[in-house]
């Protein structure tokens, strides 16, 4: 699926109108212009450039002042403007096969692809430096391809996993991930800080780590307020996609000031929002959220199901894991905070068990009757059941997170209707 | 003797009833320590006074319990490993070594035994190691290597000896020996594929003295024969081989697999366990750096071998299987495809599933064309000749 001109025109209007935040419009403006400035900063005057994959501590590199991006911000960039399919299938053509995910290769794709000139935001630069998890092997022959430094990241797997880790990971932390894994993390990360050290033409300041890993708290602590007022308000004050969008937009410069403030507007407006009884579905019937992965390649989607059942989804993994993934207080030590703060990062959302605890903890504070879970996450069975048991319906909804190409508007919007007439609605009437 | 008969058959029955050895040595009040996947080390656990076993997935039993818990976009390995321990496979195990690999596998078991749904389940051991050559992961490694010691040593009730461990590494090494003098052997022509991964993959299941033994004598009968000239094929896989149903599509359509990237055929063996070193720092050595897995670790080293092994002038084509199960090698696939291209070497793609009756059919049928241009190709280059 891909758009012309004018579809994406009328997209835009379209996205526009059902827009109710203006930080949204103040993110989009803002990313719009920090994008073309990266550009200009490195094709014009050739300053090195780093691409990341979504775990890794990019904290290091706003102290280094290095200009990044994160591949699944770009992807989701890709998928928003309709252009996934295109991208997808110029991977298939590249000969990488249709089941591998294309969840971050998008953004490989688009640096790629040299005869389609209609990119997102003009198109990735070059990278002089990938960093990503050593699983993620799709970097790692990308980073080849274009001739860039790849650092990988080996996880430790968690061999002790705990059910309620939420609880435990501000201030518990070395509990919690272990001091063995922290350790390793930790030695990774000096490899990293040496590899952009050497980009970067310059030594790392440790005390500016320090206040960038601390502003990353004030800011998911602002994050933790916006998920309270949705979570205790009558009525859902700010429509799903925005959150999401307004959320990780901000994540990926999570440690910078403007995140920070942004971060701030965000919640001053959902608060506004509330106060004044400004509901983002006046109607609101029932309340519903997102299992695992968000529907990126198209945010607006369930916003046809306020008006017809009066249907909202009022919660997914995006704010919560900024609010209980990210914070770690106490540290010493700025860098060992950060191997904590990813060690596990994502992986507490898969893994059985701690997904499931989660999102049953998540689905009671959030007052959910249904739930909707993209098919492709790993645990998600697990956490289906769980929730399933808890007397909350899960629809495993069959398309890709990102991939327009597994798109069937009539055979989704069906699915969906058909799950909130003859799930959700006798749930929520028992 | 027919090979059928004597050592081979010994080794082919244990490579088809997997359970058979674990059983006899049960029998006789042996205890078993069971390794999910190839980069635990049987040192360790032959040294510790237990018996190693290999549990390996059986694709083709059906697995109901895995499909309720467990999702699409997990390796059907993974799938079929835990169908077995729910059906109780594992319960005779005194311990379960999963390696990091199995980290999935290890976050199942260990979920569905905590809700009380696989009382029978040994007890689990995830050993990480990460098989990478960065300084980085140097200390972490060690520390795992030790704590998988410290871990069997209490499930003996015994501290494992010095002597215990070189003596369980020589014993190792032996079949080891006699493993990589099958390849060589192999890749004479004195032996095919099927046979060969047979012969290898008996390994995993029996115990290390009766398995070399098996092997050597197996080896002292194969010389008598040398088989007809026939397409020699590499293979290169996405997913473990825990099966032959490969091999003998493409040996009953004519061609004869010399190799395999895969742990359960020509990447078992690899090279000696130090004798030289002190014996934990040995082992870690062999397992970290010299040990082919299920996935790609260490990459750099699985791509180099297989490009090695595919400008052989000795391969006449290579046969990739990549199932839609496949969620990384896919990655390495376009750029393997170019090194063939190069050297003007054949090649074929296999993307159906080769544990499906349809994908059996297709395999069959892309193999015998994909041999019969071969042959074709040769008679080509015969004419051509001056």
């Amino acid at each position: 699926m891909s758009m012309n001109p004018e579809d994406r025109e009328s997209s835009r209007k379209r996205h526009e109108a059902q827009t109710q935040l203006d930080v949204s419009r103040t993110l989009r403006a803002y990313q719009k212009q920090w994008f073309a400035n990266l550009r200009r900063e490195v094709i014009e005057e050739g300053r090195p450039f780093a691409i990341s994959g979504p775990n890794v501590p990019h904290e290091i590199w706003e102290a280094l002042d290095i200009p990044f991006i994160t591949d699944v911000w770009y992807t989701g960039l890709v998928a928003a403007r309709r252009q996934s399919g295109y991208y997808s299938d110029f991977l298939t053509r590249e000969g990488y096969h249709e089941n591998l995910s294309r969840y971050s290769a998008l953004t490989w794709a688009v640096l790629l692809d040299e005869e389609n000139t209609d990119k997102p935001w003009g198109g990735v630069p070059r990278p002089s430096l990938v960093c990503t998890s050593q699983q993620d092997r799709s970097a790692a022959v990308m980073a080849a391809r274009v001739g860039a430094v790849f650092v990988p990241l080996e996880t430790p797997v968690l061999d002790k996993p705990q059910l309620d880790w939420w609880k435990r990971s501000r201030w518990q932390w070395e509990d919690l991930d272990g001091e063995h894994r922290i350790d390793v993390m930790l030695e990774q990360y000096r490899e990293l800080v040496s590899a952009s050290e050497a980009i970067a033409g310059k030594k790392l300041d440790i005390d500016l780590l320090r206040e960038i890993v601390d502003r990353v708290n004030r800011q998911e602590e602002l994050f933790d307020e916006v998920r309270d007022i949705i979570a205790t308000a009558p009525k859902l004050p700010v429509r799903l996609g925005e959150v999401m969008s307004q959320v990780m937009g901000i994540q990926w410069h999570r440690g910078t000031e403007w995140a920070y403030e942004q971060a701030r507007a965000f919640r001053d407006e959902v608060k506004h929002r509330a106060d004044n009884q400004m509901w983002a579905c006046p109607n609101e019937q029932y309340r519903l959220m997102y299992v695992g992965q968000g529907l990126w390649q198209n945010l607006g989607f369930f916003t046809e199901f306020e008006e017809k059942y009066g249907a909202v989804f009022v919660r997914s993994n995006y704010l919560s894991i900024a609010v209980d993934g990210y914070i770690r207080y106490g540290a010493k030590d700025p860098l060992r905070a950060l191997a904590s703060r990813y060690v596990t990062m994502s992986e507490q959302m898969h893994i059985p068990g701690l997904g499931s605890a989660w999102a049953i903890e998540e689905a009671r504070r959030n007052r959910v009757v249904g739930g909707l879970s993209i098919r492709g996450w790993w645990g998600g069975k697990m956490i289906n059941l769980a929730l399933e048991e808890e007397g909350i319906p899960i629809l495993d909804f069959p398309v890709d997170a990102v991939d327009g190409n597994t798109w069937d508007q009539a055979r989704i919007s069906a699915l969906v209707s058909d799950f909130i007439e003859n799930r959700v609605i006798p749930a929520a009437r028992r | 003797m027919p090979l059928e008969a004597g050592h081979f058959a010994k080794l082919k029955a244990h490579y088809t009833d997997r359970a058979r050895a674990m059983k006899q040595a049960r029998a006789q009040g042996g205890r078993i320590v069971a390794r999910v996947g190839s980069a635990v080390p049987a040192e360790l656990i032959l040294a510790a006074g237990f018996m190693p076993v290999l549990v390996a997935a059986d694709r083709s039993r059906a697995a109901p319990t895995a499909a309720k818990y467990i999702d699409d976009v997990v390796p059907p390995e993974t799938h079929a490993l835990f169908e077995a321990a729910a059906q109780g496979d594992f319960d005779e195990v005194e311990l379960l070594v999963l390696s990091r690999v199995y980290d999935k596998l290890y976050f199942y078991l260990k979920e569905i035994y905590r809700q009380g749904l696989l009382p029978g389940l040994p007890p689990l051991h995830m050993f990480d190691l990460m098989q990478n050559r960065r300084a980085a992961l140097t200390r972490y490694n060690e520390d795992r290597l030790l704590d998988l010691r410290l871990r069997l040593e209490r499930a003996a009730g015994a501290p494992i000896s010095d002597a215990a461990l070189r003596e369980a590494i020589v014993l190792c090494n032996r079949a080891r020996a006699a493993q990589r003098a099958l390849l060589d052997l192999r890749w004479q022509g004195h032996i095919d594929g099927e046979a060969a991964m047979q012969a290898i993959g008996a390994g995993y299941f029996m115990h290390p003295a009766d398995y070399a033994e098996a092997l050597e004598g197996y080896l002292a009968q194969l010389h008598a024969g040398k088989g007809a000239a026939r397409p020699r094929l590499l293979l290169a896989t996405a997913e473990p081989l825990t099966h032959t149903t490969l091999h003998e599509a493409v040996e009953r359509a004519g061609g004869r697999i010399v190799a395999e990237d895969d742990w359960w055929g020509a990447r078992a063996p690899g090279g000696d366990v130090s004798l030289d070193l002190p014996p934990m720092e040995a082992l870690l050595a062999k397992y970290c750096f010299d040990t082919a897995t299920a996935d790609s670790y260490p990459v750099e080293d699985r791509l180099a071998w297989f490009e090695e092994a595919a400008q052989r002038s000795d391969v006449d084509g290579v046969i990739f299987y990549i199932p839609p199960s496949d969620l990384q090698y896919g990655w390495d696939y376009p750029r393997l495809r170019a090194r063939l291209q190069e050297q003007a070497k054949p090649f074929l793609l296999i993307r159906q599933d080769a544990s499906t009756s349809s994908g059996r059919v297709h395999l069959a049928e892309e193999a015998a064309n994909f041999i019969g241009q071969i042959r074709g190709s040769r008679v080509d280059k015969a004419g051509a000749a001056p």
